[in-house]
């Protein structure tokens, strides 16, 4: 259905603001009874040092980690549905969550845990290479197989993944205090957040996000089908390298300091079509915004509903998402979106 | 290809003797860098101490409220006489009993840095099970955090406890502690000495479908079996890992099984495990690892333990 | 090369060789076409003879493994795809969309070519748009879930997209396949209108011999990869040369309703 101006224009005021809205309650909660108030107190009388830490040292990054995480995550999602025209498409479909596990897990297991590099963890900067090198290795891989299908570009994720997966099994199955690590970094969280991490983070996936909506005309024209697209003039070989370069880039910093949270990219891309229209030009925005607000949100619950015990982000994301998809797929009626 | 690989190999040494090396000296001149003891002085502030993992750590003074992250040092804080100082301590830190009555931080590898923070810790205990960005981040937030090393053993535990005995000024209580620990060894290798037979003993800390996990050779607990008297039935295993072939072959004459969680009574009734010559002859019998896992006060009474089950006949 | 024609293509081979996954077949050998403004050219043949293939070659979605083809005299391998685009539109045998684009949008997506990247559409691209689906009838449905369209009202809606395009030449792949027999006699009037007011020339895919006899004007018959037989339809689309092309035996025989006569299977040889 072809969704007017007016309501596209009100989905960006209304993500918008609940961004901003999300982000500020955020702040005022947490595993601790430090709120409003105690705000309130640290800016007029200088209260308790303490809560200065709390809400922006320890806060305000994960808020800040939290948002910009989810931009990305989301906005590659939808990306990946229409450059793939695959609507279960999910930003770690090429492999790069494994990719990113065994980087870590080297690290994990050579014992480089607590050393530093240029104020980045080591366990990070390893995600980080093994998640790019990943990505290399699948676009090499498809690029000199069956060229022109999106299909070989899939497979070789799928394959490369399940390899990488296997060593990472292997470290565990050898290292047997590097398995618990391995397994909580793979499930991801957002308790060490620093604004250091989110000065690397931050450029990276606006730079990554605005390159990317440089295709947003392309791909829906790449709906048609890649002959009908070039057809239509779009360059869709010269399409494969911008897109999955941007993307990886997006996905590699996030997966690297967060660990791998599912879900965000696969069904807030979804959530926002059902709404807005599968018009890139915004859905790409839209989806952004919309991930940023979950994952604050889901962020804020991982770290209060069982406190001082922290749940998994991924964890929170599916439990509350999926019902809340659900509901919207039944509410509009058909299969929504997915076909 | 060959060039290439030393080329990264000798990168990475570089990385790491770079990062060796990045440890700053240790301000002020009190207390020894490797904590080991002097004679029951009093501790002077400030302090620098480097902890287990080589990292310098530094304390302005003596601290009055203290977060642990580990088991372990929730237990040495308790055995130093300094307990009503906790303020917080992990959902595991279970001993003493009391240690149950501070409020938690959550669990041990992953605990909430927020709620560290509103505890308004002057210093934290933290173990090599915490995971490392959060302690990069509670460092980042200027906490003073020691982590101690639960996987070395007996000399582990020494080094811990005379470090926070310096930490916690209560030199004189951990060189007592310590003493106490190192008597009490002495005193069950003596028992153990001149021993007529070491009977076999297979440690279990998993079996069944998830695989057969025992200390191998290396491990502390392979040299707490040799030091209670016995031979590690699995010293083969290869980081932990054995198989069930092994086991049969290998007929262990004593069967321990750790107590957290509880493996005994599964174990017994497992099929092919049943069958086993010592679970018919009734040579199973539970142990509570906690006690030789931690690397603190109670890691004697944990050998203490093991020696009275595998060598049952010498009396104390 | 002829810069009066349209288009040009001369010695052209294609195999799909691995780059495509297959075996090296050859699929065109020394194909030679060549296109006016202003005419309606079909392209007939049996099952596996290359037709779909020539298609995709003359709007380079495969590029030859020899031969050149250029339109309006400049070689198509030195055209952008968007410059390819400005002249040659094409329409797919069948058009599946996984998402919920609207008739419009579709439509409108035909002039990605002229519409540069961050602009908007202007009011020139809204009637082009505009006039190219009442042309094809859908102009009502604009509002519609494409998916929700009937085979035939999704073909009309394809090639009011590809008349949008304002191209020259319109490549269309077995645009009647799918359609009922009204639909495919609307299709066709859609064209010959199309052709008698802006002068582009269509080339179309068409199984139903009949149909290509009637309404083209040029007709070229591919066999294994060659073309075996080229020109107006009464000289080309002979008893004689379906019985050698597709191995069957007709009749023709007078139509009262129009000029061309009617061609009836009657045996298979």
């Amino acid at each position: 259905m072809r969704k007017s101006k007016i309501r596209i224009s009100i989905m960006f005021i209304a993500l918008a603001l609940g961004l901003l809205t999300a982000m500020v309650g955020a702040l005022l909660f947490g595993s601790t009874k430090t709120g409003l108030k105690d705000l309130l107190d640290l800016l007029t009388t200088g209260g308790d040092p303490s809560v200065a830490t709390i809400i922006f040292n320890v806060r305000l990054p994960r808020v800040l980690m939290a948002a910009i995480t989810g931009m990305g995550l989301a906005l590659v999602g939808a990306v990946y549905q229409g450059f793939f025209r695959n609507p279960m498409a999910d930003p770690f479909m090429l492999g790069m969550s494994s990719g990113a596990a065994f980087g870590a897990s080297i690290a994990i297991v050579l014992g480089l845990e607590s050393a530093v590099f240029f104020g980045m963890g080591f366990v990070s900067v390893f995600a980080f290479v093994g998640a790019a090198l990943t990505s290399v290795a699948v676009y090499m891989v498809a690029n000199s197989g069956y060229r022109r299908q999106k299909v070989t570009i899939l497979l070789a994720g799928i394959a490369i993944s399940f390899f990488l997966s296997a060593f990472v099994s292997l470290f565990m199955v050898f290292s047997q205090d590097g398995m618990q690590k391995i397994v909580f970094w793979t499930m991801g969280g957002l308790g060490g957040a620093s604004m250091d991490q989110v000065i690397v983070l931050f450029p990276a996936v606006f730079l990554g996000g605005v390159a990317l909506m440089f295709f947003a005309r392309d791909l829906n024209v790449l709906a048609l089908g890649d002959d009908t697209a070039r057809s239509l003039g779009v360059e869709v070989e010269k399409m494969n390298l911008p897109v999955l370069a941007f993307s990886s880039l997006i996905i590699a910093v996030c997966v690297s300091f967060t660990g791998v949270i599912g879900f965000v990219g696969l069904i807030i891309p979804h959530m926002i079509r059902l709404i807005s229209g599968p018009d890139h030009r915004t859905l790409l925005p839209l989806s952004a915004l919309g991930g940023a607000v979950f994952m604050v949100l889901a962020d804020l619950l991982a770290r209060t509903v069982a406190a001082p015990a922290e749940i998994p982000v991924g964890a929170v994301t599916a439990l509350v998402g999926s019902p809340y998809f659900i509901w919207l797929l039944l509410r509009s009626g058909k299969g929504g979106a997915l076909k | 290809m060959r060039k290439f690989i030393a080329l990264v190999l000798v990168v990475l040494v570089s990385i790491g003797v770079m990062i060796g090396c990045n440890t700053t000296a240790p301000k002020g001149n009190s207390g020894t860098p490797t904590g080991a003891p002097t004679e029951s002085e009093k501790v002077t502030y400030p302090l620098s101490l480097k902890d287990a993992f080589g990292k310098v750590v530094d304390l302005k003074t003596e601290p009055a409220r203290i977060v642990s992250l580990s088991p372990t040092t929730t237990e040495i804080v308790f055995a130093l006489g300094a307990g009503a100082k906790l303020v917080g301590r992990t959902d595991y830190c279970d001993f003493p009993a009391t240690a149950k009555t501070v409020p938690s931080v959550g669990e041990v590898v992953n605990p909430n840095v927020e709620t560290i923070v509103s505890m308004k810790p002057d210093v934290i205990f933290a173990s090599s099970m915490t995971k490392a960005d959060i302690i990069s981040k509670l460092r980042q937030l200027k906490f003073v955090v020691y982590m101690e090393d639960d996987l070395k053993g007996i000399e582990g535990a020494y080094q811990s406890i005379n470090d926070l005995g310096q930490i916690l000024n209560a030199k004189g209580t951990s060189d007592q502690v310590v003493t106490s620990m190192k008597n009490h060894l002495l005193y069950i290798k003596g028992k153990l000495r001149n021993l007529k037979t070491r009977p076999s003993v297979y440690y279990v800390v998993g079996f069944g479908q998830y695989g057969d996990w025992t200390p191998g050779k290396g491990t502390f607990i392979d040299e707490a079996i040799n030091l209670a008297g016995g031979t590690n039935s699995g010293a083969a295993a290869v980081n932990w890992k054995f198989s069930l072939e092994q086991l049969i072959k290998n007929n262990p004459k004593i069967i321990l099984c750790q107590v957290n969680p509880d493996l005994k009574s599964s174990f017994v009734k497992a099929d092919k495990y049943k069958d086993l010559p010592a679970v018919k002859a009734g040579k199973v019998y539970s142990i509570d690892n906690n006690k030789l896992d931690r690397a603190g006060p109670r890691i004697i009474d944990g050998i203490d333990e093991l020696s009275r089950l595998i060598q049952p006949s010498l009396r104390y | 090369m002829n810069e009066n024609y349209l288009l040009t293509a001369s010695g052209l081979n294609f195999s799909y060789g691995r780059e495509y996954g297959g075996a090296n077949a050859k699929i065109l050998t020394d194909v030679n076409v060549v296109l006016k403004k202003g005419f309606l050219y079909s392209v007939i043949g049996p099952n596996g003879s290359g037709k779909t293939t020539l298609i995709k070659c003359l709007n380079r979605s495969h590029s030859g493994q020899s031969g050149e083809i250029h339109i309006y005299g400049q070689n198509i391998n030195e055209m952008s795809a968007l410059q390819v685009a400005r002249s040659v539109a094409y329409m797919p045998q069948r058009t599946v969309i996984d998402f919920d684009f609207s008739v419009w949008d579709i439509v409108l997506m035909g002039r990605h070519s002229e519409i540069s990247r961050f602009a908007r559409e202007t009011s020139r691209d809204v009637n082009v748009c505009r006039e190219a689906m009442e042309l094809c009838g859908v102009w009502e449905f604009r509002e519609r879930n494409f998916n929700t369209l009937s085979g035939g009202e999704m073909q009309k809606v394809i090639l009011a997209r590809c008349i949008a395009q304002e191209a020259d030449l319109l490549l269309l792949d077995e645009p009647l396949t799918y359609l009922d027999i009204r639909n495919q006699l609307e299709f066709l009037d859609i064209i010959t209108e199309l052709i008698r007011t802006k002068k582009v020339t269509v080339v179309a895919v068409v199984h139903d011999i009949n149909l290509a006899y009637q309404y083209s004007d040029y007709v070229y018959v591919l066999g294994a990869g060659k073309v075996i037989a080229e020109g107006p339809p009464v000289e080309v689309i002979t008893e004689a040369a379906l019985e050698e092309c597709f191995g069957i035996r007709v009749k023709m025989i007078e139509n009262p309703g129009a000029e061309r006569k009617v061609i009836v299977p009657s045996e298979i040889i």
